[in-house]
């Protein structure tokens, strides 16, 4: 008859010993697996959403006249819908009409969610919600008065506003972190500007054994990109001509 | 009526692994594990390479946008080389992060082009090449990059007029 004896005390501590550096090494190696994993993500994240914001905004800027507004966290294009000439009556006062309904003003702009994080957006004007005879604005240096518009539109609920690119932070340079994405531009002046910079950043926090971020950087990815105006059609009263 | 295994038949059935099965069951995890390994690591390396290129074609494109804005006349001055941890972007800051560590080459030939299908016209214009390159491991330079465009001269420039 076979012989039933039971386990040692020292056979049971080399079997624990060896199962727990066995699960120890086990679990090391699904931990750096699954961090990988997540770093993937972000930098698969930011292949994408880099490609994407370089080709929407080169598209818009191959199509702008101008840059009617300059600010940090917002920036308006101007796309035209006809010659200069024809963009009024044809007479000298009404030479600068800007038709709200005809997709001429296009809004770029970078606003905080809920959670922290910053999206770009676009934003154009839903001419469908702009009542007749009150689609005509007329063009202005004043940068002011653009932002006027887009707070007047906005309110009104005339803008369709989507997002281009979700999940951004700002740009860190030197070591500095910024306090938000941000535009620069290649000289202040609306009439002679032709550059645009975007600057931002991806960013990942890392989390602790409970999932929950600890606030300190996992991954940053500092991101700046550079377009231009390559068609510009300078309105005369910059002086220019067009 | 039922059929219950013999004393023998029940030897067989508990017998332990042997040492050989459980070493070669060691080494198939083993291996598994490394090549698993090897694999994440190769993604991730492919994946660090994607952003690079995806980055330095930033780069490329930003110093095109300098040299698109710049007067024609003085186009030729912005040919040069800037080192790694050098580069500016268009508007003279300093690039961020992973574009700092790359270096960029520009080139400028006068290089006038026939139109095809319009006998007799050539425009004149600069063919502008932007190279952006980074460092391996060895410090030898790794092309990541290369923008080409032609920069034709305007003809509200060839009157002396910003176009």
């Amino acid at each position: 008859m076979m012989r039933r004896r039971a386990f040692t005390l020292l056979e049971l501590m080399v079997a624990t010993v060896t199962v727990t550096m066995v699960a120890g090494a086990v679990a090391g190696f699904l931990g750096t697996f699954h961090r990988a994993l997540r770093l993937q993500d972000v930098r698969a994240a930011a292949i994408v959403r880099t490609a994407a914001v370089q080709a929407h905004v080169s598209r818009l800027m191959l199509e702008s006249r101008m840059l009617l507004e300059q600010g940090q966290q917002r920036t308006l294009l101007w796309l035209p819908s006809e010659m200069l000439e024809d963009s009024g009556s044809g007479a000298e006062a009404a030479f600068d009409l800007v038709n709200l309904t005809a997709d001429e003003l296009h809004w770029l702009l970078f606003e905080q969610e809920a959670d922290g994080t910053w999206s770009l957006k676009e934003a154009v004007v839903n001419a469908a919600a702009i009542p007749a005879g009150q689609g005509d604005r007329y063009f202005s240096v004043d940068a002011a008065y653009w932002s006027g518009v887009f707070e007047e539109l906005r309110a009104a609920g005339q803008l369709t506003i989507f997002p281009i690119a979700e999940g951004l932070a700002p740009m860190a340079r030197d070591g500095v972190v910024a306090a938000a994405p941000r535009f620069t531009y290649g000289t202040a002046s609306i009439c002679s500007n032709r550059a645009l910079g975007i600057e931002f950043a991806f960013m990942r926090e890392a989390l602790d054994d409970a999932g929950e971020p600890t606030g300190e950087e996992e991954l940053r990815l500092d991101v700046r990109l550079d377009e231009h105006l390559p068609f510009p059609d300078i309105h005369p009263i910059c002086g220019g001509g067009s | 009526m039922s059929i219950r295994p013999t004393p023998s038949c029940m030897t067989a059935l508990r017998r332990a692994f042997t040492l050989v099965e459980c070493l070669v069951a060691l080494v198939i995890v083993a291996m598994a594990a490394a090549a698993a390994s090897t694999a994440i690591g190769s993604g991730i390396a492919a994946q660090e390479d994607a952003l690079r290129i995806t980055l330095a074609a930033a780069c490329a494109e930003s110093r095109m946008t300098e040299v698109l804005t710049t007067e024609y006349g003085v186009v030729p001055n912005l040919a040069g080389h800037e080192q790694p941890g050098a580069l500016m972007a268009s508007d003279g800051t300093a690039m961020p992060g992973l574009m700092a560590e790359m270096g960029r080459r520009t080139t400028v030939e006068a290089q006038p082009q026939a139109i095809p299908g319009f006998a007799g016209l050539v425009l004149t214009g600069w063919q502008v090449t932007v190279t952006v390159y980074d460092l391996d491991e060895d410090g030898d330079e790794r092309e990541l990059a290369v923008l080409r465009r032609f920069r034709p001269e305007t003809w509200e420039e060839t009157q002396g007029a910003t176009p």
